[in-house]
């Protein structure tokens, strides 16, 4: 059954259109891969979904509800959970009031139930012996941890995760994707839970998903089961290069550095404006990004 | 360390746990309830054998306790930086006088002036809530502007020059000054005390997460708007029932004394010296402006520059305020609004803090 569908959606800012007539289906209890360049929309089409973008065409439409004009606090109370690809941890609060709020707000729970939500959310992500002390002591592991927890523990039946494995070395993102495996299980007692999962560092996606696409320009270019997707010619376009350079370059920076994002930009764009005159006439959208100039560099 | 051994330390254990202990007090918070109930009674107590121009000043203080522990909830909690809070100061005395003219005594209206003035910041905040930021601050400044113009169009409000209100003669100097006095306590207690219940409700929960985190807060589910109108109208009265005491004590209300931007100015400066965020702070930047206040009064310009000087300073070296700093180093917490969690039973890992 489909638990979330986007309908012919379109976003756009001024003359730069982050979505265009995007269509996707998620299914109950699946786990959706999303993989682009950067600037291909990955997290607009997050933002879409949880509620901090209003679409400019089209329907979003979750468990055969449109939600187009509700908040993102509406929709989380209805079941859609994300995590921040920067945390954004409440940090002169306690690890457990972190989750103990989202317990409360997120999935409705009172008193008892609400501490007890919060605290097997803790123990779920691995957090439970940092309960009492301060979010803004944690390092970014265990940040990312608690951005994981209290998106469950606002009781999900779908869960955004944003670009989990930024900034994390390889075992860190084992550990994450452990949790995220444990998560929807259903083992941990809570209901099985679909994930979309936005990643840059496709190496972290592959071998957990059941189903990936690839977005560029605002639009999937590819959608099936992962190895297809990432030996489609399509996608090794707008990935020219840099699917070899991404886990070295993770082990090697190690995971205090959240600056990553703007190298790695550089080096895509560039990426891509090789593809892009290489391959112009396959991929339209990659020339127009090529003709474009480049910030980044 | 791994999410591997903690999956594994949860299994076991599935759905019995009976042993969650959620508390929400700490070690003798018995002792500082007590130290607290005994320090208000003592204040209570004071224009029995204080002297007239002691009890006079303390009025001053209790009103600026009362409007900085308002301006830090909205400030520091819910990034409400409002400069108009002098609105509600107004409306608050303004509602007293327009009662005392009509024969209904100081004190009561004092009561009617923090529920009138509440119902008047539910209107109030739909306009002011549109904007946000610099925005916001701005708009609420020209609607306290706004609501001054407005009174002084009518003449017998006295206008520009304001009026006396009438009927505090029947007291008497002495008992007039007594009863303003425990007036301003009260309104002073209860703004604290109003402050600490609602962040030990469910809402003060939110209220602390948008205090950290606006964004984290609503993608958590928190109805963020809802929490802030809540604030909002919680500070309109306060400083609604600080205004009116500002009327009693000063036996007239003057449109440009009491719509002044001058209280914005005091409470925000009470609550950056004291410590934003936190019940404590304004509380004890209130005391300190008060105390600089008093110890600079004879040096005239001086006193200003100084106070200037003092603000810069804790802005740059100490954004947390005084109690900031006392908190951190002495681990100190005497309003116990947080949740501490633990494991009691068998089970060997217990959530102890590090």
């Amino acid at each position: 059954m489909t638990l979330l569908e986007l309908d012919c959606v379109t976003k756009r800012f001024g003359r730069v259109t982050v979505a265009e007539s995007l269509s996707l289906e998620v299914a109950e209890t699946e786990l959706l891969g999303v993989v682009g360049p950067n600037g291909a929309g990955k997290t607009s089409l997050f933002s879409i979904i949880s509620g901090d973008l209003e679409p400019d065409e089209g329907r979003v439409v979750f468990a055969g509800q449109v939600i187009n004009r509700l908040g993102s606090a509406s929709r989380c109370r209805l079941g859609i959970g994300r995590t921040y690809q920067v945390p954004r941890p409440f940090e002169r609060m306690t690890v457990f009031e972190n989750v103990l709020v989202a317990a409360q707000e997120g999935a409705g729970l009172r008193g008892r139930a609400s501490g007890e939500q919060a605290y097997s959310s803790l123990e779920t992500t691995g957090l439970a012996a940092d309960a009492n002390r301060p979010a803004g002591s944690l390092g970014l592991l265990s940040r990312k941890r608690l951005e994981m927890a209290r998106a469950l523990a606002t009781r999900p039946r779908l869960l955004l995760l944003d670009e989990v494995a930024a900034g994390l070395t390889d075992p860190e993102v084992s550990e994450l994707v452990a949790i995220v495996r444990w998560a929807r299980s259903g083992a941990s007692g809570a209901q099985p839970v679909a994930v979309v999962w936005v990643e840059h560092v496709v190496r972290a996606l592959s071998g957990t998903t059941d189903r990936l696409i690839c977005l560029d320009s605002g639009s999937v270019i590819a959608d099936g089961r992962p190895e297809d997707v990432l030996a489609d010619p399509a996608v090794r376009d707008v990935f020219l290069g840099t699917d070899e350079v991404t886990p070295a370059r993770a082990q090697a920076e190690g995971p205090e550095v959240m600056h990553r994002e703007s190298p790695t930009a550089a080096q895509q764009h560039s990426a891509q404006q090789h593809g892009a005159q290489q391959h112009s006439a396959q991929s339209p959208s990659a020339r127009s990004l090529g003709t474009q100039p480049v910030g980044g560099q | 360390m791994t999410a591997v051994a903690t999956t594994g330390a949860v299994s076991p254990r599935n759905g019995a746990r009976s042993g969650l202990v959620v508390s929400r007090s700490y070690q003798g918070a018995t002792w500082v309830g007590a130290g607290g109930v005994a320090g208000v009674a003592l204040l209570a107590a004071l224009p029995l054998f204080a002297s007239q121009g002691f009890v006079t000043n303390l009025v001053n203080l209790l009103i600026l306790v009362a409007i900085a522990t308002m301006w830090n909830a909205l400030a520091g909690y819910v990034g409400l930086v409002s400069v108009g809070q002098q609105l509600y100061i107004g409306t608050g005395a303004y509602i007293v006088l327009v009662l005392a003219q009509n024969g209904v005594g100081a004190f009561a209206g004092l009561g009617l002036a923090i529920v009138g003035s509440a119902l008047l910041a539910i209107p109030a905040s739909w306009l002011v809530f549109r904007l946000s930021g610099a925005y916001f601050a701005i708009a609420t400044w020209v609607l306290s502007q706004v609501a001054m113009l407005f009174v002084e169009r009518f003449t017998s409000l006295g206008g520009g020059t304001g009026a006396p209100v009438p009927g505090l003669d029947v007291f008497g100097p002495g008992k007039l000054l007594e009863y303003t006095y425990w007036a301003a306590l009260g309104v002073a207690v209860l703004s604290v005390i109003s402050v600490y219940l609602l962040l030990r409700s469910r809402l003060g929960l939110v209220l602390t997460a948008v205090r950290d985190n606006e964004v984290g807060a609503r993608s958590v589910g928190a109805h963020v708007l809802a929490a802030k109108r809540v604030v909002y109208v919680l500070a309109a009265a306060g400083c609604a029932g600080a205004g009116a005491v500002i009327a009693i004590s000063t036996l007239d209300v003057e449109p440009n004394n009491v719509f002044s931007v001058q209280w914005t100015a005091y409470m925000l400066f009470a609550v950056l010296i004291g410590g934003i965020g936190t019940i404590e702070g304004p509380v004890i930047g209130a005391v300190a402006f008060f105390v600089l206040q008093q110890v600079l009064a004879q040096y005239n310009a001086w006193y200003l520059i100084v106070l200037g000087c003092v603000a810069m300073a804790m802005a740059i070296w100490a954004r947390r305020g005084v109690w900031g700093l006392l908190a951190t180093r002495l681990r100190l917490e005497l309003f116990p609004v947080g949740y501490r969690v633990r494991l009691e039973e068998r089970s060997t890992k217990k959530a102890g803090g590090t």
